[in-house]
């Protein structure tokens, strides 16, 4: 992993702990999978990681964080 | 075979999937839930992809190919045991169009509400929603299930629309999505009359298993003329997925919205109730 993958990595499963310390996060996760990756942490993954690297997001945006790969995209793109 | 209900929202269709769940060979959904939101997961979920879809059509066909392929069909006619999977769900005036173009033997059913009982029902001014199809006011702090549900809602994208968008309350935004949704129903409707049909939802009231056999009829899901114990059956055994507006309505009637919003909802309530009038031959 890159050290930006490794970042959004962290931060989601920093997340997903509030819920589960023992859940398991990759490159390979996405929404659902892990099952603590559901609807209601979705958001605050979105605000977390958007607050993170300093993103301005809007709504619109929300698409782009199913999946660790598209967050490490999105971050890719916006930074 | 994957046949869709498509609809605002607030138009009985967990009850409607309920009911159909019940129909031999016939696999009920509710926003891809079978039976009900407590059903196995019978197709994949799609809440940010309605957005998407509603602003660009090639969004729309590539989540159709993603999320509402044959794979995935097959795949929910074989864990539910029933050549015919029904899902009833807003999101299918987005994608309906889409899966209709790649699907030959699909059918949409729309179903219409009148805009102001939808506006009234759509959404909470305060609290915490249970049942958020509509969009709340614009200040109101949401939760994060709120929020949520919201991302994927459709919005305007371009124009004058998209201009006063941020000046609107909730009323004239419902207004919009009510306006919106329906148009979407009445393009499929005109793309192909002879796959899309619409009813009016007030022709539930009162009368469910009537109702439930109407929407059979239009989507030809029972080969079987012997309709109506079958349905009878499904809608008493469907009582439970009645969704009664739990605490109310909290926006109040039209006659005290403001002359803006009335002018909106008239607008709006015209313009689709002409578009419904004039059906294809």
């Amino acid at each position: 992993m890159n050290p930006v993958e490794e970042q959004i990595v962290g931060l989601i499963a920093d997340v997903l702990r509030e819920r589960n310390p023992d859940v398991s996060v990759s490159e390979a996760s996405a929404m659902g999978d892990p099952t603590e990756w559901d609807s209601l942490a979705f958001v605050k993954i979105f605000l977390t990681v958007s607050d993170h690297f300093g993103l301005e997001v809007s709504d619109d945006d929300a698409i782009s964080f199913m999946s660790v790969s598209e967050i490490v995209d999105f971050v890719g793109e916006r930074t | 075979m994957l046949h869709l209900i498509a609809s605002t929202g607030r138009t009985a269709t967990s009850f409607i999937a309920a009911c159909l769940d019940q129909v031999p060979g016939v696999a009920g959904c509710h926003e891809g839930h079978q039976r009900n939101d407590d059903g196995p997961d019978l197709l994949p979920m799609i809440n940010l992809e309605n957005f998407q879809a509603f602003r660009d059509p090639e969004a729309a066909v590539r989540i159709v190919g993603e999320k509402r392929n044959q794979d995935v069909i097959d795949q929910a006619k074989s864990a539910s045991g029933c050549d015919v999977v029904v899902d009833a769900a807003y999101y299918n005036a987005t994608i309906g169009a889409a899966l209709l173009a790649t699907n030959s033997d699909t059918r949409v059913l729309g179903i219409v509400r009148d805009c102001e009982s939808f506006v009234r029902s759509a959404t909470w001014l305060s609290g915490e929603d249970p049942m958020p199809v509509g969009w709340p006011a614009p200040t109101k702090p949401l939760t994060a299930r709120e929020r949520f549900i919201g991302m994927g809602r459709i919005r305007p994208t371009a124009g004058p629309e998209l201009d006063l968008w941020s000046e609107w309350e909730a009323i004239q935004r419902n207004v919009w999505l009510w306006r919106e949704t329906n148009s979407r129903l009445c393009d499929m409707r005109d793309e192909h009359p002879d796959r899309v049909s619409i009813l009016n939802f007030d022709a539930l009231r009162g009368r469910a298993a009537e109702f439930v056999k109407d929407v059979v009829v239009e989507l030809e899901v029972l080969s079987t003329p012997d309709y109506d114990d079958i349905l009878t059956g499904a809608v008493d055994g469907a009582q439970d997925r009645v969704n009664v507006r739990s605490g109310g309505y909290q926006i109040p009637a039209s006659t005290d919205w403001s002359n803006n919003e009335r002018d909106m909802l008239e607008h709006a309530s015209a313009e689709i109730e002409t578009r419904l009038k004039n059906e294809p031959s």
